[in-house]
C-alpha cells in the first residue's frame, strides 16, 4: 500500500473516531444520571405504634442493614434482610424513591397477608445530611388495615467497592 | 464455612465444565465458550432459579468469597500467561497492514462503546459514577478481543500459516495491550476519584513500578531464560521463584490503586520471548490454572450474573443494542480497516470476525468494571450476554466466510516452531 495512502487512511480511519471520541465526552458531560441509592441501608423506626398489629413480628424480625438496594439506572432491586432475604422491585425518579409488590404482585390479601414480607412498600426522599446519603419516608404493609404507615428514615451504610450497585 | 463446602464447590464446578466444554466442543465450539456457559448455568440465571434450595446448599453465599479468593488467584496466573504469550515482534513483522487493522479494530468499537454510552448512562447507571468513566469503560469492554481464544480457533482450524492467521493474530495482541492499557488508565481514576487519593500519586508510583520491572525484573526474568537456555528445563525453585514474582507484581499493582490483574499481565509482558522458553512455562503453569482455576472463576463470573435481572422488554432492547453495537463495532471496524489496508474482502471479513470473539478476556475486564462500581449488576449481566453471543458466533461464522477449503489452499509455509508457538498460546487458556 502506498505510503500516502496509508497516512490518508490512518486519518480518516482512527484521527475522525478520535475526535468523535472527545465529542462524545465532552456531550456526555450534560447527562443527568439518577441519583445513586446502591448498596446496604439501616433503618430507624418507631414500631411501637404498631403495637397488637398483626405485621410488628414481621417489621421486627428483619435485621440490620434493614435493606439492600441494588441500582441500574431508575431500576431498582430490594431485598429485605429477612430470614428469606426477600427480593422486591422499585424506582427512583429524580430523588422520590419506591418499592412495593406493585398492582400484580400483591399475595392473597386478607388479614393473612399482613405477615408476609413481599407486601411492604416503602416511598422515601433521597437526601444528604453531613455528605452521607439519607432516606426518609414511610414504610407500609400493603392491604393491611392494621398496620398504620410508619415514618422511617434509613442511612446507608460504607460499602466496599461495588458492592449494591 | 467448612472445608468440605469447598471442595465440593470445587468438584462441581469443575464437573459441570468439563461436561459443557465437551458438549461445545461437539458442536464445534472452543471450550472456553462451554465453561462460560457452565459457569452461567451454576449461577442464579439457571441452578438459582430451578433449584434454589440445592443452589444455596452447594454455594452458601458465605462460602463465595473463599471460592473467588482461588478464582482470582486462577485469573493472575491466567492474565500472567496471556502477557507471557504476546509477542510484540508480531506486530513488526507484518507492517502497515497490521498497525492500521489493530489500531482501527480498537478504536471503532471504542468510539462506538462511549456513543452507546450517551443512550445508557441516564438509563442504566447512577450518578456515583461520572460519565467519563462510565463511557471509557464501555468503550474498552467493546473494544478487547479473546487473544487465547483466537489463537485457538485458528490453531484448531490450521490457520495459523495463512496470513489472515498471522494478521488476527498481531492485531489481536495490539488489541489486548492497549484495552488493558486503557482500563488501566480508567480504573485508576474511578479509583482515584472513589478514595480520595490524588491521581498524581498513583500514576507517580505507576511510573515508578514500571521503572522498576522493567529495568530491575527484566533482567532477573532474563536469568532463568539463560538457565532455560543452558539446561534445557528450569528447576521446580526457579519456576516457584516466576509465580512469587507474578504474585509480587500482582499485589504491587493492587496497593497502587489499580487491580492485581495489571501486575500478573505486566508480568508476562515483560518476560523474556524466546518461543521454547515460552512454550516451557506455558506447559508448566497452563494445567492446573485451566483444568483447576479457570473453571472456578467462570463459575464465580456465573454467580454474580443473573440473567433475569434483564427484565421486561425495554432491558432486552437494551442488551440487543449493546450486542449489536458491539459486533458492528468490533467486526465492523476490524473488517473495513483490513479491507482499506489493502486486504481481499473475505480476508478482511474473516479478520472481523475473529476479532469480534471477546471470550474471557471480557468476563475479566466485565468483573473488574462491577468490582469498581463502574457499571451496574443488569449492564454487567447484558454485557456478559454480549460476550457470550460474540464468542459463540465466531467459529459458525468463520467457517461461512473462511471455508476451510480455503485455509488448506491458502496455508503456506511456517515452521514447525512457529506453529507450536502459536498453538501453545491458544492451548494456556483453553
Amino acid at each position: 500500500m502506498p505510503k500516502q495512502k496509508l497516512i490518508l487512511a490512518y486519518l480518516s480511519l482512527v484521527g475522525i473516531p478520535v475526535l468523535a471520541l472527545l465529542g462524545i465526552l465532552r456531550r456526555g458531560q450534560r447527562l443527568t444520571p439518577p441519583v445513586s441509592v446502591g448498596g446496604a441501608w439501616n433503618l430507624e423506626a418507631d414500631f411501637s405504634a404498631l403495637a397488637g398489629a398483626p405485621c410488628r413480628d414481621l417489621l421486627l424480625s428483619v435485621k440490620q442493614p434493614f435493606l439492600s438496594i441494588a441500582q441500574s439506572g431508575p431500576s431498582l432491586a430490594f431485598t429485605i434482610n429477612d430470614s428469606r432475604r426477600t427480593t422486591l422491585t422499585g424506582t427512583i425518579q429524580k430523588t422520590s424513591l419506591s418499592m412495593g409488590p406493585g398492582p400484580s404482585g400483591t399475595p392473597d390479601g386478607g388479614i393473612g397477608s399482613c405477615a408476609d414480607p413481599r407486601v411492604i412498600h416503602l416511598v422515601a426522599e433521597v437526601g444528604k445530611e453531613a455528605e452521607q446519603r439519607i432516606l426518609t419516608g414511610t414504610l407500609s404493609i400493603v392491604d393491611c388495615a392494621d398496620c398504620k404507615p410508619i415514618p422511617f428514615r434509613a442511612t446507608r451504610q460504607r460499602s466496599r467497592e461495588g458492592e449494591g450497585r | 464455612m467448612d472445608l468440605g463446602t469447598l471442595i465440593l464447590q470445587i468438584g462441581v464446578v469443575i464437573a459441570v465444565s468439563r461436561v459443557v466444554a465437551i458438549l461445545f466442543q461437539k458442536i464445534q465450539q472452543p471450550k472456553v465458550m462451554g465453561e462460560m456457559v457452565a459457569g452461567i448455568m451454576l449461577g442464579p440465571s439457571l441452578l438459582g432459579w430451578v433449584a434454589p434450595h440445592l443452589s444455596v446448599s452447594i454455594f452458601p453465599s458465605a462460602s463465595l468469597g473463599y471460592l473467588n479468593s482461588l478464582s482470582q488467584v486462577g485469573v493472575v496466573i491466567y492474565m500472567f500467561l496471556i502477557g507471557l504469550a504476546l509477542n510484540p515482534k508480531s506486530l513488526r513483522e507484518h507492517g502497515h497492514t497490521a498497525v492500521l487493522s489493530s489500531h482501527v479494530s480498537i478504536i471503532v468499537p471504542f468510539v462506538l462503546g462511549s456513543a452507546l454510552a450517551l443512550f445508557l448512562y441516564p438509563r442504566l447507571s447512577d450518578d456515583s459514577v461520572s460519565f467519563t468513566g462510565f463511557a471509557l469503560f464501555m468503550g474498552a469492554a467493546m473494544s478487547i478481543t479473546a487473544f487465547p481464544v483466537l489463537a485457538r480457533i485458528l490453531s484448531d482450524r490450521g490457520m495459523v500459516g495463512t496470513r489472515l492467521g498471522a494478521l488476527s493474530i498481531a492485531c489481536a495482541a495490539v488489541d489486548d495491550a492497549t484495552g488493558w492499557c486503557i482500563l488501566a488508565y480508567i480504573v485508576v481514576v474511578v479509583r482515584a476519584h472513589g478514595t480520595g487519593t490524588p491521581l498524581w500519586v498513583t500514576l507517580g508510583g505507576l511510573v515508578v513500578f514500571l521503572l522498576v520491572m522493567v529495568y530491575g525484573g527484566r533482567p532477573l526474568l532474563r536469568g532463568f531464560e539463560a538457565v532455560y537456555r543452558k539446561k534445557g528445563r528450569l528447576s521446580e525453585s526457579a519456576l516457584s521463584l516466576i509465580v512469587v514474582f507474578v504474585l509480587l507484581s500482582a499485589v504491587a499493582t493492587e496497593h497502587l490503586g489499580l487491580h492485581l490483574l495489571f501486575g500478573s499481565f505486566l508480568a508476562g509482558v515483560i518476560m523474556p520471548k524466546d518461543k521454547r522458553f515460552v512454550r516451557y512455562i506455558l506447559d508448566k503453569l497452563e494445567t492446573p490454572t485451566v483444568v483447576i482455576l479457570l473453571p472456578l472463576y467462570f463459575a464465580f463470573t456465573g454467580l454474580r450474573t443473573s440473567v433475569r435481572v434483564i427484565t421486561g422488554g425495554p432491558m432486552w432492547l437494551f442488551c440487543g443494542i449493546i450486542v449489536l453495537v458491539a459486533i458492528a463495532g468490533k467486526l465492523g471496524g476490524s473488517m473495513i480497516a483490513a479491507r482499506a489496508a489493502g486486504a481481499r474482502w473475505r480476508e478482511a471479513a474473516g479478520l472481523g470476525i475473529l476479532m469480534n470473539a471477546r471470550g474471557l478476556m471480557e468476563l475479566v475486564i466485565l468483573n473488574v468494571g462491577l468490582d469498581i462500581g463502574v457499571i451496574s449488576p443488569s449492564l454487567y449481566a447484558m454485557m456478559v450476554v454480549m460476550a457470550l453471543v460474540t464468542t459463540f458466533m465466531t467459529t459458525p461464522l468463520l467457517e461461512w466466510a473462511y471455508p476451510l477449503r480455503l485455509v488448506r489452499e491458502e496455508t503456506v509455509e511456517v515452521s514447525r516452531e512457529e506453529a507450536d508457538y502459536e498453538t501453545a498460546v491458544g492451548r494456556a487458556a483453553l
